[in-house]
């Protein structure tokens, strides 16, 4: 029997979120709305959940400002892994079991920017609020020996640690002797300083990165620097472009292939500034501009970011509207450049790292993400149960263009009579999803099965 | 090889199927949201199709 409807057929759907472009402009297979989704090879599904690390709060409820996997030798080849922790004014470890002990009892602030680097053996906690940097070797925490600056950040590179330079020298690039962390005098150890009062500081540094070292500076007109060499007298400091003012050390994710970071303008990528300029266009953000210009620019030196090399994605923790935390993860895979939006329920994101779970046997251990929240508690990601927190649903949703043209007989100007709404899909269970049609304006609610209705056979 | 069961497996398989929504409305634009609000509950899409008409020959506006 003929029909006078025609198909019109977007399978697969393969593009992805763009909030800048207007939503009647975009191509069928994009996305105006993915929030909570993950893109696999040839689909957006929901991304997984996330639960308690520890099932009773920190002492206080205090705010977790930084997180780490800390993996230590010694003259072992085995080595021991504890995960750290900087909490409120205190610091922690903890052993697997999924309860933080305190190492330290009076330290930071839980308003700080905080940051631990494994160095030498030692978990080094240091913050922008004066605190004299200290260590944990998985034994005994202490001060960090010698006489180093008071430094927020810091990397592990050559053997030496390299740490930014603080209040007194803020475009100061300092590094401790070879082999020795808590060795900052001496003829082994100096410092560069990146164009003092360029109207800059030194905002933060990648992780070594095809031998060398990266340094951002900002927040205000930005320039990035490559730090190359291999002996203190060898290292050089190569002023590479200006622009894309860093805002956080936290913002830096560095990758095997590329690093990333914040400005107050966007999400970049070393790669493409090095080869177009920070011109907006080649923002890697430059699909969600819509989403990142939304964000509360006033606390984007909170943001944190983690590279997930299992998932494919690297992320960011932001501050969304006029928020005071981290209650946004703008997420971007990275082998199918595409961007996706995290809602967190019942959480937000302080702190976060790609750490090895703890508690499994060696063959077990895989990446996750942990994430560090403001009331005590630490979560671990990537559960397949759907949930947030305690138990909390979170909303999974698609949203197409605006779709006005469906052919060349059913153009823009044409009234059109809509039939019915295919969904091509994996079968995940027998329950259904929503699916919301907006024609003209007007919205009508159905639900999609999920089980699939294809019969079987007998 | 896999094991199909007879009154047990989907002849669709476990990696693709489709539904086909009956929907009833004329306008000139169409926008389509798939959500997952429930908890422990997955969502996989892998695209869409809509069947429609023009309810006139040719544009007149």
């Amino acid at each position: 029997m003929s029909t006078r409807n025609q198909g019109f057929i977007v399978h697969p759907a393969t593009g992805g979120l763009d909030t800048t472009t207007p939503p009647s402009l975009l191509k069928p297979d994009q996305l105006t709305l993915g929030d909570n989704i993950e893109y696999d090879v040839q689909s957006r599904k929901r991304r997984l959940g996330t639960g308690r690390y520890n099932a009773s709060a920190v002492t206080g409820t205090p705010t977790v400002t930084a997180v780490a996997d800390f993996w230590r030798h010694g003259a072992s080849l085995s080595p021991t892994q504890k995960y750290v922790a900087a909490v409120g004014t205190k610091l922690y470890k903890d052993d697997g079991d999924g309860v933080w002990d305190e190492i330290n009892a009076a330290w930071g602030t839980g308003a700080a920017n905080t940051y631990i680097t494994v160095a030498g053996g030692y978990a080094i906690f240091s913050t922008d609020n004066g605190d004299a940097p200290r260590t944990w070797d998985q034994t005994t925490e202490a001060a960090l020996g010698g006489s180093p600056p008071t430094f927020n950040f810091s990397v592990f590179h050559l053997r030496r640690l390299f740490v930014n330079g603080g209040a007194a020298n803020p475009s100061d690039l300092p590094f401790s002797a070879g082999g020795g962390i808590s060795t900052w005098s001496g003829s082994d150890s100096s410092k560069l300083i990146l164009d003092e009062d360029d109207g800059d500081r030194l905002m933060g540094l990648s992780q070594p990165f095809l031998g060398d070292l990266y340094a951002f500076k900002g927040p205000d007109m930005g320039s990035v620097w490559r730090i190359g060499g291999r002996t203190m007298l060898s290292f050089t400091k190569d002023r590479l472009f200006p622009g894309a003012p860093c805002v956080s050390h936290g913002s830096i994710i560095t990758t095997p292939t590329d690093i990333f970071w914040l400005s107050r303008y966007g999400v970049h990528s070393l790669q493409a500034t090095q080869k177009y300029g920070d011109a907006e266009q080649f923002f890697l953000s430059h699909p969600i501009q819509g989403t990142f210009r939304a964000l509360n620019t006033a606390r984007l030196n909170q943001a944190r970011g983690f590279y997930h090399p299992t998932r494919n994605i690297v992320g960011w923790f932001v501050p969304d509207g006029s928020s005071t935390t981290n209650n946004l993860c703008l997420a971007y895979n990275y082998t199918r450049n595409q961007w996706s939006t995290w809602s967190f329920t019942g959480m937000g994101g302080a702190s976060c790292a790609v750490m090895l779970d703890v508690a499994a046997s060696s063959a077990a251990k895989k990446p996750r993400l942990f994430i560090g929240g403001y009331g005590g508690f630490v979560w671990r990601g990537d559960s397949a149960t759907l949930t947030d927190d305690n138990g909390s649903a979170y909303n999974a949703r698609i949203r197409t263009p605006i779709l006005v043209r469906l052919g060349d007989s059913m153009t823009e100007l044409q009234e059109k009579s809509f039939s019915t709404v295919t969904t091509f899909f994996r079968p995940v269970g027998n329950y259904s999803a929503n699916l919301d049609v907006t024609i003209d304006g007007t919205t009508t609610s159905y639900s999609v099965p999920l089980v699939g209705n294809s019969d079987t056979l007998g | 090889m896999a094991t199909f069961t007879l009154d047990t497996s989907r002849l669709a398989g476990n990696e693709f199927t489709f539904v086909e929504t009956i929907i009833e409305g004329r306008g000139r634009a169409i926008q389509l949201q798939w959500s997952q609000p429930t908890v422990n509950q997955d969502l996989d899409v892998y695209g869409y199709a809509i069947r429609a008409f023009p309810t006139e020959g040719q544009a007149t506006d």
